[in-house]
């Protein structure tokens, strides 16, 4: 009876001192998250995209979008084989990782390194969109229509756009 | 018998018969060179491709209105404001033709609970059919893997139509003066002679369309069907097909059920007639004068005959 109390006063012990020692790290991540983000890389055809990033918390756990780099290790097994543990890295935002010109000769180059692992990683436009419209198709809530995120640009008087083809054709 | 024999040397039946079988024993042993020489051809090592992920794609058609501004072509028909997969007219099968170098149809297959897009263009085989078929040369297959059509060389015989496994090259009927074959070229001219990507693949908003040298895109479609398994039907489309192609796909169902002929041998093309071909030069070099020696001799046996005909037998008298 004595020893049963023991056990569970160091168990509360523990997990108040673990409660303390993540609590920094939390508030750290939480001070640095923005509540809106506006995706403006396209923003030479649309207006750029406004993300809520606040919303997208509460619906969604941080790995789902940043992988590794955001205190928690991934949840994709070919990624978490390599990144076991999640680190803080400095810069989170997809475009640091997510080229938005994944084509490029160079890199087309360097990925016939036999020892390149990250052969497959999907320019910034194909980030966002299939992992947006993948998990909202999949929850079948929010938006998947292309005007519903992207609004025109109230000059833009050409009939229709699609990424780069309108700058080509000007 | 000794002057038989001295006879013989100049021309005699059996002199004829061997030297007809040395001549066919000479183009049969030229055969086999030329036929190795082809076949150890498999694609350039620079040959560019791209990868078409069918999981991705949502039927947009972006890579078709690229695609038609690229090349000055018509608009495609319908508006692309919303993505509405259902809309009936995308229901009907399209293939590209002379007014859209690449169309994108839709499939629905009782396997899978997401209606299924295609994109249907030029191949670019490592070693084209058309190419082959074509016997004024008008096609090139560049290093870079593009498969290019050069009309000023064109005399429209359109065999490359017949020719092609995927039914691409398209002619123009309607311009009597202009009339020429109309097929997607891999943007060579405006992009891939310079490395970029073709207009269809950098408008895709959904990178269904992975750009990059055809060795890497098998790695990577090998990869994507090891780390997604149950995502995909686990074949690579184009990876043999006619001998390879320079564009793959991968399906989340069997090809079949999203609108691609499996029946498409995995050869080349070109090898069902190249015993045939090989024969052709022979036929046209060696069989003429072959002939029309074995003619000329036959004559000229004859004459010979008439004049010697009273000495033979004479001849043969005294030896029996």
């Amino acid at each position: 009876m004595r020893l049963e109390w023991y056990q569970l006063s160091l168990g509360i012990i523990v997990t108040i001192c673990s409660f303390v020692a993540g609590e920094p790290l939390a508030t750290e991540l939480n001070r640095k998250v923005p509540e809106m983000v506006v995706l403006d890389s396209l923003s030479n055809l649309y207006e750029g995209v406004s993300f809520d990033h606040a919303l997208h918390d509460s619906y969604a756990s941080c790995v789902e979008c940043h992988h590794h780099v955001a205190g928690q290790p991934s949840a994709d097994p070919a990624c978490s084989s390599c990144h076991r543990s999640g680190t803080v890295d400095i810069v989170v935002d997809c475009k640091s990782c997510h080229l938005t010109d994944p084509f490029y000769g160079d890199l087309l180059s360097a990925k016939r390194n036999l020892s390149r692992y990250h052969i497959d990683m999907t320019g910034l436009i194909g980030a966002y969109h299939l992992n947006c419209l993948g998990c909202h198709l999949a929850l079948t809530t929010g938006p998947t229509g292309c005007l519903d995120c992207h609004q025109r640009k109230r000059n833009d008087s050409l009939p229709q756009g699609i990424n780069g083809t309108h700058e080509e054709t000007e | 018998m000794k002057e038989e024999t001295r006879r013989g040397t100049t021309f005699t039946r059996r002199s004829l018969l061997k030297g007809m079988v040395a001549a066919v024993a000479t183009a049969i042993s030229m055969r086999p060179s030329r036929d190795s020489s082809a076949h150890d051809f498999h694609g350039y090592d620079s040959n560019r491709g791209v990868l078409v992920d069918l999981t991705r794609c949502i039927g947009c058609r972006s890579c078709e209105v690229a695609c038609s501004q690229e090349h000055g072509l018509a608009p495609p028909d319908g508006m692309l404001e919303n993505y509405q997969p259902l809309e009936p007219q995308y229901r009907e099968t399209r293939r590209p033709d002379h007014q859209a170098f690449t169309v994108v149809n839709q499939y629905q297959s009782p396997l899978y609970d997401h209606p299924l897009f295609k994109k249907t263009q030029c191949n670019h085989c490592l070693e084209p059919a058309c190419l082959t078929a074509c016997f004024v040369n008008a096609y090139t297959k560049t290093p870079e893997g593009a498969v290019i059509y050069n009309e000023s060389v064109c005399v429209g015989c359109r065999t490359c139509m017949v020719a092609c496994p995927f039914s691409i090259p398209a002619f123009r009927y309607d311009s009597a003066f202009d009339a020429q074959i109309m097929k997607c070229n891999f943007c060579f001219d405006t992009r891939l002679s310079k490395g970029r990507p073709p207009a269809c693949v950098e408008a895709c908003p959904m990178e269904a369309l992975t750009f990059g040298y055809r060795d890497e895109l098998l790695k990577i479609a090998r990869k994507r069907l090891r780390d997604l398994p149950g995502r995909y039907h686990r074949e690579i489309y184009g990876e043999f097909e006619a001998g390879g192609t320079s564009w793959l796909y991968l399906s989340p169902v069997p090809f079949e059920e999203a609108g691609f002929d499996t029946r498409v041998p995995r050869q080349p093309i070109l090898h069902f007639v190249k015993d045939f071909l090989a024969v052709v030069p022979m036929v046209l070099t060696i069989w003429p004068g072959l002939f029309a020696g074995i003619y000329l001799l036959a004559k000229s046996n004859k004459t010979a005959d008439n004049t010697t005909s009273k000495e033979d037998k004479s001849d043969e008298t005294i030896e029996r």
